[in-house]
């Protein structure tokens, strides 16, 4: 079915092309990342075009994205990947879209509770943009207008989940399952997907508007975690732990908004999942897994300044529920996240400062800074770093390791 | 915001006759600030950045706007260059509040709500603040009829306007030359806050559209930057009978 849609999308895209319809735009890009510290190796030496075809007529269309990506520290040959293909059809006050798509949730910058839609790619945790981050699913999506009110209703027939870099040697793979891999007391089980059954299917619907002076919309989403729970299976005697991962389903809702007050930009969201699973150091539960609702929540502001300097801080926070001794997480987790950045020269020139603490009681952070300069329209350079801090389990401290210096050229066509 | 009636000191107004010695400065601005754009536009808006050393740089952006009494709505669609291709730029106008805006960024697949505050800023990186590409509350301003001149072949009457002391504007003060035959502004020079010489802008080209006068190139110079831009307009159509669901959501997000 899939395939048959993809082949469909790409004659449409030829019959267009060969009508001069179509419109080819992208990018190509360069990227070296190398450690600063330890042997100074490279961690990153990718090359990457990205391909975008457009097509449309009035109120319909067609799209796809198109990512040619090469980086010889981790593949043998270019990996081709179609990162969105869908056809756009405008039926009065709907708006039908199909095929491979990517729908991003949430008021936020970057950092959503409620973004439950599209998996992720966390091969790529700190290098690009959440929307490059995003892997595109196959799913149907309808939008209904009413004035400025939206309802967008999503039917994800298929469950795809999030990649996780499984290569102990890889930069970017959590502490987490580096210590199941390389710990040969650990028996790590495939992981089963659910089956291709209705019942296994993702829903998500919500409710919008942008109205003067306020934004706001009502979300619900039931289906899968992109990421599977590592339950404890069994042990066999006398040490050897069997690890059986697999993909549990929550549902969830929430509110997002955002709004001007002063100059400045105010964003929020809040999400309530009915059961997020966590890692618990109690003996008396056999799976080593507790289930328990948890509550998550952003607030944001922006401003912009006259001497075109840009910042923008947001408070995130989550909750779990019914809190017992021996879940690993806190109870309450606080982060803290910032980004500005000025331009110089007519904006030709972007220095920018971005970071994050990621959990305020562990400490950890990183730091992004960078230099872009655009030597004619199109044509970009940067250069830049991240740093990176914190203990050694924690969510960033991790990758102390990873501090690099990062140069990057690229040209949009 | 930033819709083509509102490129200042473009557009004509039908006017009879006026004694020269009896209009006051204000007088002049409301005749400048009345005139009919047309109920709605649609036009495609060229801004080449030209730097001291002559390298240039060229942005696009097609433009919808409509008349809505007091309260207008435009859309901006960027064209070029590449990399910000498909941006979408939504503004409800409020007479009363600040306005509403909305920016479409199809990299980051979301529609965004930003401030209208920051009139200072450059537009696009051009030599535009969007105070100068943005309407004006003629309450804002004192102003003085300096005397009557001839610029470029044309007869003009020059005017300084002044923000009043409470209002927070980004120039000091500005100096319009207004053409007495069509009251559309051909030069204005722009003085910082601290009162010095900061920009000028001169309208080049100005011929009628659909009936209605419209300036189809300017040029602003930044006399302290050494940096220029030209802003022409192409494709320009009055009155079309756009429909109000092209200034929403549904329409911004369609690259």
């Amino acid at each position: 079915m899939y395939k048959l849609f993809m082949e469909i999308i790409i004659f449409l895209f030829i019959i267009f092309g060969l009508a001069q319809a179509v419109e080819l735009g992208g990018f190509v890009s360069e990227n070296l990342n190398m450690r600063i510290h330890e042997d100074q190796e490279f961690i990153k030496k990718e090359t990457w075009l990205r391909l975008k075809l457009r097509s449309r007529m009035e109120s319909s269309g067609m799209y796809a994205d198109i990512d040619l990506r090469y980086d010889p520290l981790y593949y043998s040959k270019p990996e081709i990947k179609i990162k969105e293909a869908y056809v756009d059809l405008g039926l009065g006050q709907f708006d039908l879209r199909i095929g491979r798509q990517i729908v991003i949730w949430g008021k936020a910058d970057e950092f959503n509770p409620l973004d439950f839609i599209n998996p992720e790619d966390y091969r790529e945790f700190i290098s690009l943009n959440k929307a490059d981050r995003k892997i595109g699913t196959f799913y149907p999506k309808l939008d209904y207008y009413i004035g400025n009110f939206k309802i967008e209703g999503i039917f994800i027939p298929i469950f795809t989940p999030s990649d996780i870099p499984m290569d102990t040697s890889h930069p970017w793979i959590p502490y987490q399952i580096k210590d199941i891999l390389v710990n040969s007391n650990i028996i790590l089980t495939e992981v089963q997907e659910p089956e291709h059954k209705l019942e296994n299917s993702e829903y998500a619907l919500k409710l919008g508007a942008i109205l003067p002076d306020f934004d706001f919309s009502f979300c619900y989403f039931e289906g899968f975690f992109d990421l599977p729970v590592m339950f404890r299976q069994g042990i066999i005697p006398p040490d050897t732990i069997i690890i059986s991962p697999e993909y549990k389903r929550f549902r969830a809702g929430g509110f997002d908004f955002a709004a001007t007050l002063q100059g400045l930009g105010i964003r929020g969201e809040l999400a309530y999942v009915d059961t997020a699973y966590y890692t618990t150091t109690d003996l008396q539960d056999t799976d080593g897994i507790v289930g328990k609702p948890n509550f998550s929540f952003i607030l944001g502001a922006d401003l912009t300044f006259s001497e075109d300097i840009y910042l923008n801080v947001q408070w995130m926070g989550r909750y779990i529920f019914d809190y017992v001794q021996g879940i690993e997480e806190d109870e309450m987790e606080n982060r803290f996240v910032f980004s500005c950045y000025k331009t110089f020269l007519n904006e030709e020139l972007k220095f920018g400062l971005s970071g994050m603490v990621y959990n305020l009681n562990d400490q950890d952070y990183m730091l992004h800074s960078y230099l872009e300069y655009s030597l004619t329209d199109g044509v970009f350079f940067e250069i830049g770093s991240y740093l990176f801090g914190g203990e050694e389990q924690s969510m960033l401290g991790q990758f102390d390791k990873n501090d690099c210096l990062c140069i990057k050229a690229s040209y949009y066509f | 915001m930033l819709k083509l009636k509102l490129v200042v000191l473009c557009m004509l107004i039908v006017f009879s006759a006026v004694d020269a010695e009896e209009i006051t400065g204000l007088d002049i601005m409301e005749k400048v600030d009345n005139r009919y754009t047309g109920d709605d536009q649609i036009a495609e808006m060229t801004m080449t950045l030209i730097k001291s050393s002559g390298r240039k740089r060229v942005r696009k952006v097609k433009v919808w706007q409509k008349d809505y009494g007091k309260n207008d709505k435009s859309l901006m669609r960027f064209l070029e260059p590449a990399d910000v291709r498909g941006t979408g730029f939504l503004v409800w106008e409020h007479e009363s509040k600040d306005d509403d805006q909305w920016l479409y960024l199809p990299a980051l697949k979301k529609v965004r709500r930003i401030s209208s505050k920051e009139k200072e800023k450059s537009f696009m990186g051009t030599d535009f603040s969007y105070e100068d590409l943005g309407s004006h509350d003629l309450d804002d301003y004192d102003y003085a009829l300096l005397r009557s001149e001839t610029f470029n072949d044309q007869d003009c009457y020059v005017i300084k306007s002044v923000p009043k002391p409470e209002k927070k504007k980004s120039y000091s003060k500005t100096i319009s030359w207004i053409r007495k035959d069509i009251f559309i502004a051909i030069k204005i020079e722009f003085y910082d806050k601290k009162g010095e010489f900061l920009k000028r802008m001169h309208a080049i080209n100005i011929e009628k559209i659909d009936e209605i006068w419209t300036t189809r190139r300017m040029e602003m110079e930044n006399v302290q930057k050494k940096h220029t831009t030209a802003l022409e307009f192409e494709n320009v159509r009055y009155n079309i009978g756009l429909k109000d669901n092209i200034f929403t959501e549904r329409n911004l997000t369609k690259e």
